[in-house]
């Protein structure tokens, strides 16, 4: 799950970098609105997390772009203001949640959560496949009724491949997902994960599909 | 106030003063004119009479017809067919020699008028002043004395002043009449503006208006019309100043917080985290701080754009208890509502009112007890809807009920956690909806809040919808 944070306050930023980046989210910060708004063309993410108030771009016309270009990815405004107005404003422009300034943490793990979820179609907190149990909201994996702990990047890999069963994700946009732009990727990294997880879970969970990348079997 | 200079009072005494002075100085001159004119003419009317009489009388006529004269002079007052003048008694002459008087008119008295000395004398005979003209005769060796009677000439001018000083006796209570009239006119401009200011919202600086004024007045009032939009920018920067600050607070905010509870989760030291949990504590009350500044600013100005509409305060009452439901749990208290159903419609701006509920629930939560219990009421009374509130909580001494809507008024020794803010608050709305708030003590000591706002009869949006 690749989140874009779009915020310009350095100190906030790096503040909500590191409470997602814990929940096993890769999350990339722009401080600036033209890159901000540029990052929405050239990049999929997850949730896009925007302030409102930003140097050169406002937040708001990046989300008028973003929907003007049929980019549905969803979108958690951030403000400082909290009048009625601005908040009917955001969500007119098709924005999918707010927060206010300041939030707690549980408030904001709650909603990125609650975003992504219904972005992969999920509308149920727990996520069941193939007799996997995966509770988003502490991150606790089980299989077959037995706990199964997973390092930040096997869990992040896992979610991304349970948003959409069957699909099949090319290798470098896994990547993307799961290191976004300021990591140096090995190159046999996302195979080095894929193996693990196959290890903790089944084999047969994750197929290969040559040339190509990775997708999650549907079926046993 | 000591009361001061009133134009109104001091034009209509100026006035007063100085046509007194006006038509006193010329009254003066005129009398002293009149009187010095009437002597010259009554003078030279008297050497002339003399120098007829002395002409024409002779010892040797007087001899010849003595009798004859006597008669005729003393039968003047008597004989009603002899044309003569009440004025003739105030005149007479003498003549007299070494012999005593000679003959003399009836109307003097029986000694010489004069020394025998020529010329003007003024004397005194039977109470009456006399002046008198003397003129000595060589050829008949004897003296003629023409006489009046000084009071005649004392009327003359007496009267020449009446004439000139009556009109202006009555002309001036009509000038003074007439000019208090013309002042207050004059004023009746001041006055409406006067009135408009007075009845104003302390807070309401829009231009004072009024129909064509007098340059005067209208010159006063561009400069008040300047002054007041100043005061009303300085007051909207002022408002705005704070709501800014309160905005960009919160970011930073956010940050620490964020960053606290980040280190809470990292953390695997008890002690530590007992440390950042007072921490992120300590945020938690500076992030409430701001958002309560926020609300007073926004209490505090008045913008055009807080719309007024119907609001059903039963709904809004159940909401923020909803709302607050967690908080009150946390500190094991409850909450016992009792919301009227229908009718607890208030014309009022939400997001205010909305204010005022929060802050009033909030209070009460944050400053009763653990454990302890909340009574919050809305109900319908005769054409008012009536909010009450009352806690278990240490209550407030009656002496301090005002103190504590002030900002940042804190009860001493009172160890909780609130900004100081909550109630000032909602005495802002409470103004600005015209409701009345009143606390008292309730029955176990605790506060008890009751405010009535006016029953609106308007239908809500939500119910012209439906």
């Amino acid at each position: 799950m690749r989140i874009l944070l779009i915020e310009d306050d350095k100190l906030l930023s790096k503040g909500i970098k590191t409470a997602l980046t814990r929940q096993a989210y890769q999350v990339d910060t722009i401080f600036d609105g033209a890159q901000g708004l540029t990052a929405t063309d050239t990049d999929h993410f997850s949730l896009i997390i925007l302030d409102l108030t930003l140097p050169t771009i406002d937040g708001l016309d990046i989300l008028k772009h973003m929907r003007q270009n049929r980019n549905q990815t969803p979108v958690l405004i951030l403000t400082a203001r909290d009048a009625l107005e601005e908040k009917i404003a955001g969500l007119d422009l098709g924005a999918d949640d707010y927060l206010v300034k300041p939030f707690d943490l549980a408030e904001l793990n709650a909603r990125v959560r609650a975003l992504i979820r219904r972005q992969s179609g999920h509308a149920e907190p727990l996520i069941e496949h193939l007799g996997l149990a995966i509770n988003p909201a502490n991150r606790e994996v089980q299989f077959d009724g037995e706990q199964v702990e997973l390092s930040r990047r096997e869990y992040a890999l896992l979610m991304e491949l349970l948003a959409h069963p069957g699909r099949v994700f090319s290798k470098a946009k896994l990547e993307d997902t799961l290191y976004g732009w300021d990591t140096e990727v090995e190159s046999n990294s996302i195979e080095v994960h894929v193996h693990h997880l196959r290890k903790k879970l089944f084999p047969g969970l994750i197929k290969t599909v040559r040339g190509i990348g990775y997708k999650l079997e549907t079926s046993l | 106030m000591k009361s001061r200079a009133s134009i109104r009072k001091d034009l209509i005494r100026h006035l007063l003063g100085w046509s007194l002075i006006m038509t006193a100085i010329p009254t003066v001159l005129i009398y002293y004119d009149a009187t010095h004119e009437i002597d010259e003419i009554f003078d030279a009317g008297m050497v002339q009479t003399a120098k007829v009489l002395d002409t024409i009388l002779s010892r040797e006529t007087l001899a010849q017809s003595h009798q004859h004269l006597v008669k005729q002079l003393q039968s003047i007052n008597a004989d009603v067919i002899f044309q003569h003048h009440h004025y003739e008694k105030m005149l007479a002459f003498q003549v007299f020699g070494d012999d005593g008087i000679i003959i003399q008119s009836s109307s003097a008295p029986n000694n010489p008028l004069a020394p025998e000395v020529a010329g003007f004398h003024r004397t005194e005979h039977d109470n009456n002043h006399w002046i008198s003209f003397s003129l000595h005769s060589p050829k008949n060796n004897w003296w003629l004395i023409v006489g009046e009677r000084s009071d005649v000439r004392e009327e003359m001018a007496f009267s020449i002043v009446r004439d000139h000083i009556l009109p202006l006796i009555v002309f001036i209570p009509i000038l003074l009449v007439l000019v208090s009239f013309l002042v207050n006119r004059g004023f009746n401009p001041l006055t409406k503006i006067i009135q408009q200011i007075d009845s104003r919202r302390h807070k309401h600086m829009d231009k004072i208006q009024t129909e064509e004024l007098p340059v005067e007045v209208s010159v006063l009032l561009e400069a008040l019309n300047n002054l007041l939009s100043r005061l009303a920018s300085a007051h909207q920067r002022e408002s705005q100043f704070v709501s800014d600050t309160s905005h960009e607070l919160r970011t930073p905010l956010a940050g620490l917080l964020l960053h606290t509870e980040n280190l809470i989760a990292e953390s695997d030291d008890e002690s530590l985290t007992s440390d950042l949990l007072e921490l992120k504590y300590g945020l938690k009350r500076l992030s409430h701080l701001t958002n309560q500044l926020l609300a007073v600013s926004r209490a505090e100005m008045d913008s055009p754009e807080e719309a007024i509409s119907t609001i059903d305060l039963a709904a809004l009452c159940q909401k923020v208890a909803r709302d607050l439901a967690g908080l009150a749990e946390q500190k094991q208290q409850t909450v016992v509502l009792d919301i009227a159903d229908s009718g607890a419609l208030v014309q009022a701006n939400e997001n205010n009112l909305h204010s005022l509920v929060i802050n009033l629930l909030d209070n009460a939560i944050r400053y009763t007890p653990l454990r302890g219990e909340i009574r919050f009421s809305c109900s319908v009374q005769s054409g008012q809807v009536i909010l009450t509130l009352s806690d278990s909580g240490p209550g407030i001494s009656p002496d301090l009920y005002a103190k504590v809507k002030q900002r940042f008024f804190r009860i001493e020794g009172n160890a909780s956690e609130g900004s100081g803010l909550g109630l000032s608050i909602v005495e802002q709305v409470i103004k600005k909806t015209q409701a009345l708030w009143s606390m008292s003590t309730n029955e176990g000591g605790g506060l008890h809040h009751c405010i009535e706002f006016t029953q609106s009869h308007a239908a809500t949006a939500a119910d012209a919808a439906s």
